[in-house]
């Protein structure tokens, strides 16, 4: 017995990118809890004052202000100058990371193919709204990242990044999230894609991660067989191999010892939970089976990912 | 509870138990499962199994269940019975009575005692053959069916297939009972293979001869039996001790000296249960009813008090009937009992005939006693003419059905029946060799038909003839100086020869000389069948008289089966007699002249028709109390592997329930 471990074979953006989902995403935009500062000017409502559509609030004018935006009616009314200040739109650091550990190659369908295709969603999302995308695989204690990514025309790129990447080795999620978050990438949103089952843990790299001011949305992906160990192959007695460790555990899939893993499996996540909620981590956890535009359209909206 | 085959169960139970536990002491051989990450499953550690070849036993209730499993199974290969069965060794002999009283239905489900002495012996020998492939060897059984005769029905074998089909094939008899025969036959079939030094060699190792019985005890000549010290006898009991039974004793016709026509029938009745009993005798002539009782008849129980001077038995008599020809009569005793054998007698009564009987010499007392005999035709000569007429026609005396001869000088003794007083004939084998003066009679044949119902021990001889006559003459009266009476055959003729005149002695005023002479001459000349055949006995051998030159001699018996016979010397013989009822004997006389005769054989021995099954057997060794057979045999092992299968549905129960592991 095996579980088939082996990703799809991705060719081109229409494997990650399903066209017919092309339409729904382009209708959603990012929403970040959090009011970043941007680099750019942008479509998203910055804290800061500039030159957006929307008013703010009045300054005296000082020499060397932009005289087109005095507003002439109260230095008419008052005979001293005054300068309006708007809302400046700015555009969202959207990092989308990925786990590209061996863990994340298995299940079916497989945990790393579903991670691309969300990542792709996501990143074509943050790509039509103008946002700047970064595209990172977290690996062997590094992150991987493709940066810059801005505007419609760059999402063949990011595509080809992706479809280029493969899950082995380990993650050193700590020294990854490390890695990304002192990399020079602005502040703005992290997604970051993992099963989370990691032995080194999760809380420093997480930790990393929020302590930059970045939004971060912690997206916990298992397969079938994780969440029910029966799934799949119905032999009892089996030798479970680690993909990254090659560690191995034999053991007899009795209901007792099935019960006993998924409760263990609902503590690892109420503590992943409860971890994200006090470094101010969004979490969600998904199934790798499950109907991934309809979490997309859906599920992330009630999370409040997407608008 | 007797283990059979107790190192067999030792030795599987040693193999399966250890390679049990070894089994769950080993490694799993596990199917290999690529997951993401052990994480979650490191604590599992009940569940971890040692990557060692072995690993920690660990009771669990699978692993209790398969042991116990095993262990039966082990118990169920030991072939534990229980107790009181044992398997004989060697060889074994069932002697399965097929006599009359073994078809009394008193069996289970109205099944006579036969058909329960063949179940039982069939049980018996299925028992013996149980145990399976690790059994021991099953005995040696020889099959020996008896009554009056006994006979081999499979020698030593230990085919159970051929022994059932020959206990089945055994079928019923009216004889009586007589165990002598059958064991002299088993102890000659159980000797036969060996010589007298081979026997003698193999005594110290060959195992004794279990003899069973099966029976229901009803056998006279138990009393003789002497067991051999490597004998054993057991005793299987058909029937119940307590079985009534009531029966004709006796039937009998005759016609009557002034008018033939006219037949007198007379019955006697039995009752052998203590409890008195109602009986309605019925007699039918050829299928007709002809006479019965005006209301059923009180039986007197055989212990009661009663009017009749035997305790039980009771006689009658019915009107005359006519009746010229011949027919066969038959008196049923209604209603039947459980015993049927004795309820129904047959007579068969023969066209009235005459004896021709030739009187040779002048011997008053003898002229007048066979004047006085019914249906006798007496030709009477002197010596002189008589040897006259022999010598001119040499098969002068065989027209005569009797040829008498007193004091004559026979120099030729030709073919015929002769009763011959004082002068020896001419042969040989009676080596007379003069005279014996004053013998008195010591002892003499009773149980002949001719000496029947006389008592012989008052006469005195003056003067005999002294005569030393060959082993194949028998001596009928014994005297205190030679036999005095002897009966032989001399070529084509038989001869019953007093060795004295019966004026030399004081016979003629006895009764036992009219008795003799009337039956001498009943007996040689087959006299019965002038007036009615008298019935015979099962188990007899049908001998009867034919006219020289006859053909196509055919016995039909009771059952209707057809025996061709081919007569010697005028004679048929036929027998033994197996059941009652009408022998027909049908023939061609020498004219071409188809003739037919019947014989009526009905049962009427006492001790047979006792049908009360014996609460013991009395043999010279002791008392033989009944066993109880095959039923007992009962074998456990089909027992523990249903319980094997019960529990291997409780262990599927558990497995299952536990998700394929404990």
């Amino acid at each position: 017995m095996s579980v088939e471990n082996k990703t799809s074979a991705m060719t081109k953006l229409e494997d990650l990118l399903d066209p017919s989902l092309v339409a729904s995403l382009e209708r959603l935009d990012l929403m970040s809890r959090k009011m970043l500062q941007g680099r750019m000017q942008g479509e998203r409502r910055s804290r800061r004052r500039g030159q957006g559509m929307d008013f703010a609030d009045f300054r005296p004018y000082a020499a060397g202000d932009d005289l087109r935006f005095v507003d002439w009616n109260i230095y008419g009314r008052l005979d001293r100058l005054f300068l309006k200040m708007f809302l400046e739109e700015e555009d969202l650091g959207l990092v989308i990371a990925i786990d590209g550990s061996a863990s994340m190659n298995s299940g079916t369908p497989n945990k790393f193919d579903v991670s691309r295709r969300i990542a792709m969603a996501l990143g074509y999302v943050g790509l039509v709204n103008q946002h700047r995308v970064t595209l990172a695989l977290l690996q062997d204690g590094r992150a991987n990242c493709l940066s810059g990514l801005r505007g419609r025309r760059r999402t063949a790129e990011a595509a080809s990044w992706l479809i280029a990447q493969n899950a082995a080795g380990t993650c050193g999620f700590d020294g990854a999230c490390r890695s990304l978050a002192s990399a020079r990438l602005g502040r703005g949103m992290v997604i970051v894609i993992s099963d989370y089952l990691l032995r080194e843990g999760y809380e420093s790299g997480l930790r990393a991660l929020a302590g930059r001011g970045w939004d971060v949305f912690a997206l916990q992906i298992l397969s079938p067989e994780e969440l029910d160990p029966r799934t799949g192959d119905q032999s009892p007695d089996v030798r479970l191999v680690d993909s990254e460790s090659k560690s191995e555990v034999e053991i007899t899939l009795s209901n007792t010892v099935v019960r006993e893993q998924k409760r263990r499996l609902e503590s690892f996540n109420a503590a992943l939970r409860e971890t994200c909620l006090k470094l101010g981590v969004r979490h969600m956890t998904i199934d790798s089976a499950v109907d991934y535009q309809k979490f997309l359209l859906q599920s992330l909206r009630k999370q409040g990912l997407l608008k | 509870m007797t283990l059979l085959t107790p190192l067999t169960g030792i030795i599987a139970a040693l193999i399966v138990v250890p390679l049990l536990v070894a089994l769950y002491m080993l490694r799993l051989r596990r199917t290999r499962r690529d997951i993401s990450s052990t994480l979650l499953w490191k604590s599992h550690t009940e569940d971890v199994r040692a990557n060692s070849l072995m690993q920690r036993l660990r009771l669990s209730p699978l692993f209790l269940l398969q042991c116990l499993l095993l262990l039966l199974l082990a118990a169920a290969l030991m072939q534990p019975i229980l107790n009181g069965w044992i398997r004989p060794s060697g060889r074994v002999v069932l002697f399965i009575d097929q006599s009359a009283s073994m078809q009394t239905r008193d069996a289970l489900n109205g099944a006579t005692r036969l058909d329960e002495a063949k179940r039982l012996a069939i049980a018996q020998v299925e028992s013996w053959q149980g145990g399976g492939i690790f059994a021991a060897s099953p005995p040696e059984v020889m099959v020996i069916a008896f009554a009056q005769d006994a006979s081999v029905r499979i020698p030593f074998t230990t085919n159970p297939t051929r022994i059932r089909e020959a206990i089945e094939a055994i079928e019923s008899t009216d004889q009586t009972t007589q165990i002598g025969p059958a064991v002299a036959l088993a102890r000659a079939f159980s000797s036969e293979q060996f010589s007298e030094l081979e026997a003698e060699l193999k005594s110290a190792t060959v195992s004794p001869l279990d003899m069973q019985l099966i029976s229901d005890g009803n056998c006279p000549d138990l009393g003789q039996l002497t067991l051999r010290k490597d004998e054993k006898l057991s005793w299987v009991r058909c029937g119940n001790p307590d079985t009534p039974n009531q029966g004709i004793s006796a039937a009998g016709a005759e016609r009557r000296n002034d008018d033939p026509t006219l037949i007198n029938a007379f019955v006697a009745l039995r009752n052998e249960s203590q409890t008195a009993a109602k009986r309605e005798v019925q007699v039918r002539s050829n299928g007709t009813l002809i006479a019965s009782t005006n209301e059923p008849i009180t039986l007197v129980g055989a212990t009661g008090k009663g009017a009749t001077r035997v305790p039980g038995a009771q006689k009658m008599s019915f009107a005359p009937f006519a009746l010229a020809n011949s027919g066969v009569l038959s008196v049923s005793m209604i209603p039947e009992d459980a015993f049927t054998t004795d309820d129904r007698a047959v007579i068969a009564i023969q066209e009235q005939q005459t004896l021709r009987v030739l009187l040779a010499g002048n011997d008053a007392a003898v002229e007048s006693l066979i004047n006085s005999l019914s249906s006798i035709s007496l030709t009477q000569v002197s010596c002189q003419e008589f040897n006259k007429r022999v010598v001119a026609d040499a098969n002068w005396t065989e027209s005569f059905d009797v040829v008498v001869c007193v004091d004559c000088d026979i120099p030729t003794l030709t073919a015929g029946r002769w009763l011959i007083f004082g002068k020896p004939p001419s042969i040989s084998s009676l080596n007379s060799y003069g005279v014996q003066p004053r013998q008195a009679v010591r002892t003499w044949k009773s149980d002949h038909k001719v000496m029947a119902q006389s008592q012989f021990s008052d006469v005195v001889v003056d003067n005999a003839v002294a005569i030393a006559p060959t082993s194949d003459w028998s001596s009928l009266l014994e005297g205190s100086k030679g036999p005095l009476i002897v009966l032989g055959r001399s070529d084509k003729a038989t001869v019953l020869y007093v060795a004295f005149l019966p004026m030399d002695s004081n016979w003629p005023f006895q009764r036992s000389f009219v008795n003799f002479t009337g039956q001498s001459i009943e007996f040689l000349g087959a006299l019965g069948s002038a007036i009615t055949s008298e019935s015979m006995e099962p188990g007899a051998t049908l001998r009867m008289r034919v006219a020289r030159g006859s053909t196509q001699v055919v016995v039909t018996t009771p059952n209707g089966d057809r025996v061709s016979q081919t007569p010697i010397e005028g004679e048929v013989v036929f027998g033994p007699l197996r059941n009652v009822g009408v022998y027909k004997v049908d023939y061609l006389n020498s004219a071409g002249k188809p003739v037919s005769r019947s014989v009526a054989v009905n049962l009427s021995d006492p001790a047979e028709c006792n049908v009360a099954a014996a609460q013991q057997l009395n043999i010279p060794s002791g008392e033989l109390q009944p066993k109880a057979i095959g039923f007992s045999a009962f074998t456990i092992w089909p027992l523990i592997v249903l319980v094997v299968l019960s529990l291997l549905l409780v262990e599927w129960f558990i497995y299952h329930h536990s998700g394929g592991s404990t």
